[in-house]
């Protein structure tokens, strides 16, 4: 007798977890759709804390998913966020594994 | 969004692209700029209107220095957004020249000694300026999603309406649209400050 094992859980166990993470999730997704943005923007439209934000990109960066250039304009320091090829194509990979788990399960 | 939310790619970049309009400065330096055309051509002449955009357009930049991205932030758009962009834009260069020329146009048949126009027309064509004018504001009020320059549009064509019929000077044509501009600009200023407070 064989059982039929659904392909799902496989698939999820997959997922990129370094993306995978809400907070990670949004702020990839933020910037998927946008060249760059810098912190102050990021945290305007998340409503994250700039320390969250901060820690989430730190471990986004270590994983060469993110570039942050940082950089004084007069007073104020700037920080600069673009997602890196590899990050494009982790977000990319992850969003169709997430979708092929989901739509594989009964 | 907040963290829960399922992320709707689509959605995040329209979010995104309007914080760039949400600041009201466009509607300010747009409402400012006709109020003083349609001054100056009250009171001087209708070609020191043609300096008024280049002059106030280095004031809106450093506006937007100040103002909006220490609040807001700053945000860099994606290359196919920046194209449909930018050819959003050249259509609408390309109507402010056309614009100019029959303005410059206008200028020269108007001016004593050149052809003068047929009586109904003149007398129809005080109302054109305005009417220019409402174009291109209902062109981005279509082309950028800006439901409020639907407003201004409208402000125009009523504006314009009224110069036809009570026999106004034309600069009458630009100053209510320009105030309904600053009325408006000065509200989504405000509402943006107190959205986006400074932070250190």
């Amino acid at each position: 007798m064989t059982t039929k094992v659904s392909a799902a859980p496989l698939a999820l166990g997959a997922l990129d977890r370094l993306i995978h993470d809400p907070t990670r999730l949004m702020l990839v997704s933020f910037l998927y759709v946008v060249e760059s943005a810098d912190f102050v923007f990021l945290k305007s439209q998340t409503k994250l804390t700039g320390g969250n934000i901060s820690s989430h990109m730190s471990k986004l960066e270590d994983a060469g998913y993110v570039n942050i250039k940082k950089r004084f304009v007069g007073k104020r320091p700037q920080t600069m966020f673009r997602l890196t090829k590899r990050g494009r194509n982790a977000f990319e990979k992850y969003r169709k594994s997430l979708h092929d788990a989901l739509s594989s399960l009964p | 969004m907040n963290a829960l939310d399922t992320p709707n790619l689509e959605q995040i970049e329209r979010q995104a692209y309007q914080t760039i309009w949400e600041d009201g400065l466009i509607d300010i330096f747009v409402g400012l700029a006709l109020v003083l055309i349609g001054s100056l051509w009250l009171t001087q002449d209708s070609i020191y209107g043609a300096f008024v955009a280049p002059v106030l357009v280095p004031f809106w930049t450093v506006a937007r220095k100040r103002i909006t991205e220490p609040r807001r932030g700053i945000v860099n758009l994606s290359e196919e957004r920046m194209v449909k962009e930018n050819k959003k834009l050249a259509g609408l260069m390309l109507f402010g020249v056309a614009t100019l020329i029959i303005g410059i146009v206008w200028y020269v048949i108007g001016r004593p000694g050149g052809t003068p126009p047929a009586a109904w027309a003149s007398h129809i064509v005080a109302g054109l300026p305005a009417v220019l004018l409402a174009i291109p504001a209902l062109i981005v009020a279509l082309a950028y999603g800006l439901k409020r320059f639907l407003i201004y549009a409208t402000a125009l064509l009523v504006a314009a309406i009224a110069v036809v019929l009570l026999d106004l000077h034309p600069g009458w044509g630009f100053i209510p649209g320009g105030i309904v501009c600053l009325l408006l600009g000065g509200a989504l200023l405000h509402r943006f400050i107190r959205k986006y407070p400074l932070t250190d």
